[in-house]
């Protein structure tokens, strides 16, 4: 079953049995609040006026950061006729093809890789409607499939997880060639875009089809983003969780450092969310097992989202923990150059 | 100009899948009824200036401040270890015992808050990425990248390993 569907799915079955609203309590809460509002916009406005008075007698300093190496050409480096990024994500690419669908609906590359961190990117130069996938095989073993739209898809490689996709699954040994075969597949309804067979039929339009294999590559040779000469003030992704048990903000407990905190393994399990508007590294840990070596690669707010801190989650490290036990959560920053990164450690707050 | 009457009718017909909307993105029925009351509250400011149909303006309003509601401040870094439960989780452990998504519901509550608000509105909304875009106020792009992030996260959560649910990108 495809992604879509899953989804769609699991959404409809959640909202079902939805509890009635009480529409007058909500037509009078909700302009409750409208009142409250109100008086906050009104509150706010002097308090700007005084910011904006105290403002104009503040030395600005120089913006740090700016004055910066211009970009490097690397970083604007691409392939396949310009679609992808011979730079991305931390990795470089390894190989890549693009096809046009007129032309044909299969194309294949061969890679070698040194490592089995590695990521699988698409783009199409027009939006490819979504009955229509590019599904890819490796070393002909099945192996994903996606939509093709403007935009770069990528799989992730930073979770471990892959490493044993692709060596036992898909028989790729790290130093030996290697092939990544792009078809177009149009699946039947309840047919896995993997198993579908390649479409030869009508397409609507000739879209160029580009794909590509990325690894990483050493950090001294990845052209990481220069600063941006506006950046938006930094504000944490927002998460979802409950209590806290610790919380790191970089302007507070510094730019790159290391915190630890301990706590009992509550029933639900724990989490640690992750926050970043700026390039840089985080390592967690969990009584000193790595269970996460994240990397942020550009300017733009984005978070890595819950990591579950629960027996079940940390077993694949190792980890034989049970609720009650008590855990130390170690959160190391890297190679950021601005303190813009946050991080929280909260109980699970896990709701049906 | 639209009266109280006009909204009261409108949140009458419109504010429950609002509110499932609103839902699925805090995963609390009661945040989400003070979710939406919220947004409703922000176009009954701006009722007299909107368009025929609010409906568009009140789901942009409903996931933009979904998506800055800041998490709760913390004055210090003293980490007590020992938090009180809040009672009203521990029922439904049955629930997700017999649930074959629950593990699923899960991991989309792992999500970062907007590649679980693209999802939604994609999946649940029915929006092309052209509108989650408009609403989201990012680009076409952007949405791209982050359900592709999202659905990649989904695939390699531990949690969902031993019953991979999910195929292929986008």
């Amino acid at each position: 079953m495809s992604a879509d569907t899953e989804l769609r799915d699991l959404f409809a079955q959640r909202t079902d049995g939805a509890p009635r609203g009480d529409v007058v309590e909500r037509v009078a809460g909700s302009q409750r609040k409208a009142r409250a509002i109100r008086r906050q916009r009104i509150a706010g406005g002097a308090a700007l006026t005084v910011l904006a008075v105290a403002a104009a007698v503040v030395v600005v300093p120089g913006l740090p950061g700016r004055d910066r190496a211009t970009d490097l050409p690397a970083d604007k480096q691409t392939v396949a006729h310009g679609l992808l990024p011979v730079y991305r994500g931390g990795g470089k690419v390894l190989a890549a093809a693009d096809f046009r669908t007129a032309a044909t609906r299969i194309s294949s590359i061969t890679f070698t890789p040194t490592t089995y961190v590695l990521s699988v990117a698409t783009t199409c130069d027009k939006d490819m409607p979504s009955d229509y996938m590019v599904s890819y095989e490796v070393n002909g073993h099945e192996a994903m499939a996606g939509s093709c739209s403007i935009g770069v898809s990528a799989s992730s490689a930073q979770w471990g997880q892959d490493r044993a996709m692709w060596q036992a699954e898909y028989g790729v040994t790290l130093g030996q060639p290697a092939t990544l075969t792009a078809r177009i597949v149009r699946p039947a309804k309840g047919e896995e875009p993997r198993h579908a067979a390649t479409y030869d039929g009508a397409l609507d339009k000739d879209y160029r089809v580009a794909f590509a294999v990325y690894q990483p590559v050493p950090l001294a040779d990845y052209p990481l983003p220069s600063k941006p000469a506006h950046l938006d003030p930094w504000q944490p992704v927002g998460h979802d969780h409950g209590s806290l048990y610790a919380s790191y903000d970089a302007a507070r407990v510094g730019t790159n450092t290391t915190r630890s905190t301990t706590l009992t393994l509550p029933p639900l399990g724990a989490q640690v969310d992750l926050s970043a508007g700026a390039p840089g590294r985080f390592v967690v840990a969990v009584d000193g097992t790595t269970i996460l070596d994240w990397s942020s690669w550009t300017w733009d707010s984005d978070g890595f989202g819950g990591i579950a801190l629960d027996p079940t989650a940390l077993a694949p490290y190792g980890l034989r923990l049970k609720a009650g036990q008590r855990i130390t959560v170690t959160i190391t920053t890297s190679r950021f150059t601005e303190p813009r990164w946050s991080v929280d450690v909260s109980k699970t707050n896990r709701v049906r | 100009m639209a009266d109280r009457a006009e909204f009261a009718a409108f949140v009458a017909g419109r504010s429950p899948r609002l509110h499932r909307t609103a839902f699925l993105l805090t995963r609390d029925w009661a945040l989400a009824e003070d979710l939406l009351q919220t947004a409703l509250a922000k176009a009954w400011l701006a009722w007299p200036r909107l368009e025929a149909d609010p409906e568009p303006y009140v789901r942009k309003v409903l996931v933009n401040t979904y998506a800055t509601w800041w998490r709760r401040k913390w004055r210090g870094e003293t980490p007590t270890g020992e938090l009180p439960d809040r009672a009203d989780l521990r029922h439904d452990d049955v629930l997700h015992a017999v649930d074959s998504r629950g593990d699923l519901w899960d991991a989309v509550g792992r999500l970062p808050r907007r590649q679980r608000a693209v999802l939604v509105l994609r999946y649940y909304e029915d929006l092309s990425d052209a509108q989650v875009a408009e609403l989201l106020g990012i680009s076409v792009g952007t949405v791209k990248s982050q359900a592709s992030k999202a659905l990649a996260k989904l695939r390699l959560d531990p949690a969902l390993a031993t019953a991979p649910v999910l195929n292929g990108g986008s």
